[in-house]
C-alpha cells in the first residue's frame, strides 16, 4: 500500500510539474502554467470593487454608560450562538467602543452586563447598548 | 446649621475607603465588600422621592427625599430612632420635601426628632397654645389641626428651638447620591454568581434553580456557611406558593441573598418563610435590581430587607409585615409594620488575586496579571486558504496553503492585552514551492511586544529581534509562524512536494504550532487589538519580499513593491488596494469556520457551487455558501480524507 502511494505521489508530482498552481520564480516571475483542465470559471468572475471576500462582518460595538450610575461589572459580548466574543470589566458611567468580527450569517449580538442581558440587532454593522 | 452627618460621612467615607483600600492591598480577598444598604444610613424606610404612610407602623427611623403625605394613623420610630443625628440629636423622621396633610388623624414620632426640608403649608409648634413646654407638633395650621405630626418629646428635652437646630432644615441627606450608590450596589449584588443549594421539601432532590426542585409549590434551602446567593426570576419567586423552609436559618455566618430578575412592574406574591423570626432578618436581602414598579401582594410577611432602588414600592394589598429595611424610589404603605432589622452583612465576592475581578468571573483567579480569555474565533477554528502564484493567477483551487487557526487574547482587569496564544494547524500544501507563513499585527509596534515564542524557523532567510519579532519591521510587529510548511508535517519525505491535496496519496498530519506573544504591561488595550488587526500572509517560495495577503490587507515592510502590477495583480498601494486582480479577485480566502478545501487542480467554485453566486451578488445571496447546508458542497471535489 505504501509503495502504491509512493508511486501515485511520484505520478502526481510529475503531473504537477506541468500543471501546478505554483512555480519557482525569481524576483519577478514569468507567466505561470495554468491548469490543463481548461477554463477556470472563477477567473471569469468580476467582483464588486468593495466586495470584502470575507465570511465575517465588522460590527462597531458601543457601550454607552450612564453618568448617573457608578459601578463596575463584568461585560460579556456574545455572538448569536452564545459564544463569548469579548469580555471585560466595564464601568457603568463610561463609554466603550470596539470593532467585533462576527459570522456574516449572524445578525444579533447579546450583551451581558452584570445580571442584565440585552440582545441587539447588528445587521447594519452597528450595535449600541445604552445603559438606562 | 449643618448637620453633623453631612460632615461626618465625608470623613467617615474617607476612613472607610482608606480601610477598604488597605484591605484590598493586604488581604485582597473581596471585591465591593460593604453592606449594600449602607447608603441608607440605617433608616428603616429610605425613599428617594415621596412616601405615603397610611397604616400602621415603622419601628425604626424613616427618611425620604421628597414629600410625605399624611393620610391615616401612623407611628414612626416606635422602637428606635436609629443613629442618624443632626447636631447630636437623633432623627426619627426626615422629610426632604414638604408635608401634604391629606387625611386621617395623627402620625406619631415615638422616638427622636423630625427634620422637614420644606416648611410650606406646615406650622411647627415648639410649645403649646399657651406657650408652655409641650411635645413638639407639626400641623397644617392650628395646634389641634388634623392630620398632624406629633412627636413624643419636647423641644426642651431635645435642646432644640426655632433658632437652635430647628425642625425646618433642608439638604441634610443627598438622596441623589445615596440612591446612585444604592443602585450601584443593587447591580453589583445582582452580578454575584449563584451559590445556593436548594432541595425539594423532602431533601432528596437538589438543585440551584427553583424549577429544578419545587414540589407542590414548596422548596427548601440548605444554607451553607458564608454568603448564599439565589438568582431567580420574578416568575420563579412567585411559583413558590407554599412554604420555603430552611436547613440552617440565616444568621451572621449564613447570609441569604435573593436576586430577583423582574424588570418593569412586578406583582410579588410573597412566599411563606416558615420558621424565621426577626433575629434572622438582618441576614436576608431581596434585591430587586431591575424592577421599576414593585407591588407587594399576597398575605405573608417579608422576612428580610427589600432593596428596590429603581422601583416605586406599593404595599396596600399585603397587610403583613416587612421585617427589614424598605428601600425604593417611593413608598406607599397601607397595612402592616416595617419592623426594624437593618441588613448588616458586607457582601462581596472572593477575589484571591486582588485584581478587582471576582473569582467567579476571573479566568485566572490566582494571577493578578491576567483576568479574561477572549478567543477568536469564539468557537472552533477559522480556515485560511491561499493561491501562491501571485502576482499571477493560479488554478484557484485555494489549496496551495491551507491553515486552520484560533487564538486567545488574554487581558487583565483593565482590558490591557497581556498575551496572545495562537494555534496554527497546517492542513495542506498543494504546492511545489517552499512556502512560509507569518502574520502582522497591524498598528502594533515591535517595541510593544516583550517576547515571541514558538516560531518554526529553519531556512535562515529571516532574522529576528531579541523579542522574537521579525527584524527590519520598524512599524508593525511581524511574527514568523514557520518558514517552510513541509517541515510542519510529521513523517513527510524530504523530497515530497504537494501535501494532502490528492486523496489517493498518504495523508500527513501536522502538530499544532503554538505561538505565544507577550506584551509590554499596559501598552496595548484590547480595544485597539481586535481581530481585524490580525493580518496573516503566505511567504512564497522562500522569497521574503513576496507576501500574499488577504484582499486589501496591508503588506509588511519586507514586501517587494516590484511585484505590484505584474501578472494579473492590480494592486494600488496609494489607494489601499492590495492583492486583487483587475476583476477584484483575491489570492487568499479566510473562512470564519473550519471547512474542507478543494482537491488538487479542482477549481474552488466546483467544490463550493454557491461560491460564485455569493460573489456575484456582492454578498447579498448565498452567504452560507461555505456551511455544510444542502447544495453548498460537492463532496467529490473536496479533500475529505
Amino acid at each position: 500500500m505504501k509503495n502504491l502511494q509512493r508511486f501515485l505521489l511520484a505520478c502526481c508530482l510529475a503531473l504537477i510539474g506541468f500543471t501546478s498552481c505554483t512555480k519557482q520564480m525569481d524576483i519577478v516571475p514569468s507567466a505561470p502554467v495554468t491548469s490543463s483542465t481548461g477554463a477556470i470559471n472563477l477567473a471569469e468572475v468580476k467582483a464588486a470593487e468593495n466586495f470584502s471576500w470575507s465570511t465575517t462582518k465588522k460590527v462597531e460595538f458601543t457601550f454607552e454608560g450612564n453618568a448617573m450610575q457608578e459601578y463596575t461589572l463584568l461585560m460579556q459580548v456574545l455572538d448569536a450562538d452564545g459564544n463569548v466574543l469579548i469580555q471585560k470589566m466595564q464601568k457603568s458611567n463610561s463609554r466603550y467602543n470596539a470593532t467585533l468580527n462576527i459570522d456574516i450569517n449572524q445578525s444579533t449580538i447579546t450583551i451581558n452586563y452584570g445580571a442584565d442581558s440585552k440582545t441587539i440587532d447588528c445587521s447594519a454593522g452597528i450595535a449600541t447598548m445604552n445603559l438606562d | 446649621m449643618k448637620s453633623l452627618f453631612t460632615l461626618a460621612p465625608q470623613k467617615s467615607q474617607v476612613l472607610v475607603r482608606s480601610a477598604f483600600t488597605t484591605i484590598l492591598l493586604t488581604a485582597a480577598s473581596l471585591v465591593h465588600a460593604q453592606s449594600p444598604t449602607a447608603p441608607a444610613l440605617g433608616f428603616n424606610v429610605f425613599v428617594k422621592n415621596s412616601a405615603k404612610l397610611v397604616t400602621n407602623v415603622t419601628e425604626g427611623p424613616v427618611a425620604m427625599g421628597g414629600d410625605l403625605t399624611l393620610m391615616g394613623n401612623y407611628n414612626v420610630a416606635n422602637k428606635t430612632a436609629g443613629t442618624f443625628k443632626v447636631s447630636n440629636v437623633v432623627i426619627g423622621l426626615l422629610i426632604g420635601g414638604k408635608i401634604n396633610f391629606s387625611s386621617g388623624n395623627q402620625t406619631y414620632i415615638n422616638n427622636g426628632y423630625v427634620k422637614l426640608g420644606n416648611g410650606t403649608g406646615s406650622t411647627v409648634f415648639y410649645k403649646d397654645n399657651n406657650g408652655a413646654s409641650s411635645n413638639l407638633r407639626i400641623t397644617p395650621g392650628k395646634y389641634d389641626a388634623t392630620p398632624g405630626l406629633h412627636l413624643q418629646t419636647s423641644a426642651a428635652k431635645l435642646g432644640v428651638s426655632e433658632k437652635v437646630n430647628p425642625v425646618i432644615e433642608s439638604g441634610l441627606i443627598d438622596f441623589t447620591k445615596a440612591f446612585a450608590s444604592l443602585q450601584a450596589n443593587a447591580k453589583m449584588v445582582a452580578s454575584m454568581a449563584t451559590k445556593i443549594e436548594l432541595t425539594n421539601p423532602n431533601g432528596d432532590r437538589k438543585g440551584t434553580k427553583i424549577p429544578d426542585v419545587i414540589t407542590n409549590g414548596q422548596i427548601k434551602i440548605n444554607l451553607k456557611s458564608g454568603t448564599n446567593v439565589l438568582n431567580v426570576t420574578g416568575e420563579e419567586l412567585n411559583s413558590v406558593k407554599g412554604n420555603i423552609t430552611f436547613n440552617n436559618a440565616p444568621d451572621a455566618s449564613r447570609i441569604l441573598v435573593i436576586n430577583v430578575n423582574a424588570a418593569g412592574t412586578f406583582n410579588w406574591s410573597v412566599w411563606n418563610q416558615a420558621g424565621l423570626g426577626i433575629q434572622n432578618c438582618p441576614y436576608i436581602i431581596y434585591n430587586f435590581y431591575n424592577t421599576t414598579n414593585l407591588l407587594i401582594q399576597g398575605n405573608n410577611t417579608i422576612e428580610g430587607t427589600v432593596l428596590a432602588p429603581f422601583a416605586d414600592i406599593t404595599k396596600i394589598v399585603n397587610q403583613s409585615n416587612i421585617e427589614g429595611q424598605v428601600i425604593g424610589l417611593s413608598y406607599y404603605q397601607s397595612g402592616g409594620s416595617n419592623n426594624f432589622a437593618t441588613f448588616i452583612p458586607s457582601l462581596g465576592e472572593s477575589d484571591a488575586d486582588g485584581d478587582t475581578v471576582p473569582d467567579s468571573k476571573d479566568d485566572y483567579p490566582n494571577d493578578a496579571s491576567r483576568a479574561f480569555n477572549n478567543f477568536y474565533p469564539a468557537k472552533g477554528t477559522s480556515t485560511l486558504m491561499y493561491e501562491d502564484l501571485w502576482p499571477f493567477k493560479g488554478d484557484y483551487d485555494f489549496n496551495d496553503l491551507v491553515i486552520d487557526y484560533r487564538y486567545n487574547t488574554i487581558t487583565d482587569a483593565s482590558n490591557n492585552v497581556v498575551e496572545i496564544n495562537y494555534s496554527f494547524i497546517p492542513k495542506a500544501s498543494g504546492a511545489v514551492t517552499k512556502n512560509g507563513f507569518a502574520f502582522q499585527l497591524d498598528g502594533i509596534n515591535p517595541s510593544q511586544i516583550t517576547s515571541v515564542s514558538g516560531s518554526k524557523m529553519a531556512a535562515g532567510w529571516s532574522a529576528l529581534n531579541n523579542n522574537g519579532t521579525e527584524a527590519g519591521q520598524p512599524e508593525n510587529a511581524n511574527i514568523i509562524v514557520f518558514d517552510y510548511v513541509n517541515k510542519m508535517f510529521k513523517g513527510l519525505p524530504a523530497n515530497a512536494s504537494t501535501v494532502n491535496t490528492f486523496s489517493a496519496i498518504e495523508k500527513y498530519t501536522a502538530d499544532t504550532i503554538k505561538i505565544i506573544v507577550t506584551f509590554q504591561k499596559g501598552s496595548v488595550n484590547f480595544a485597539k487589538l481586535t481581530s481585524e488587526k490580525f493580518n496573516p500572509y503566505l511567504i512564497a517560495d522562500q522569497t521574503r519580499g513576496r507576501e500574499i495577503h488577504l484582499a486589501n490587507r496591508t503588506p509588511s515592510a519586507k514586501m517587494s513593491s516590484a511585484y505590484y502590477g505584474q501578472g494579473q495583480d492590480n494592486s494600488n498601494p496609494a489607494a489601499g488596494k492590495y492583492f486583487k486582480t483587475k476583476n477584484n479577485l483575491p489570492w487568499a480566502l479566510e473562512i470564519s469556520t473550519s471547512i474542507p478545501y478543494a482537491l488538487e487542480l479542482t477549481e474552488f467554485s466546483k467544490a463550493y457551487p454557491n461560491f460564485i453566486k455569493w460573489v456575484e451578488s456582492n454578498g447579498t445571496t448565498h452567504a452560507d455558501w461555505y456551511l455544510n447546508n444542502p447544495g453548498n458542497r460537492d463532496a467529490s471535489k473536496l479533500y475529505l480524507k
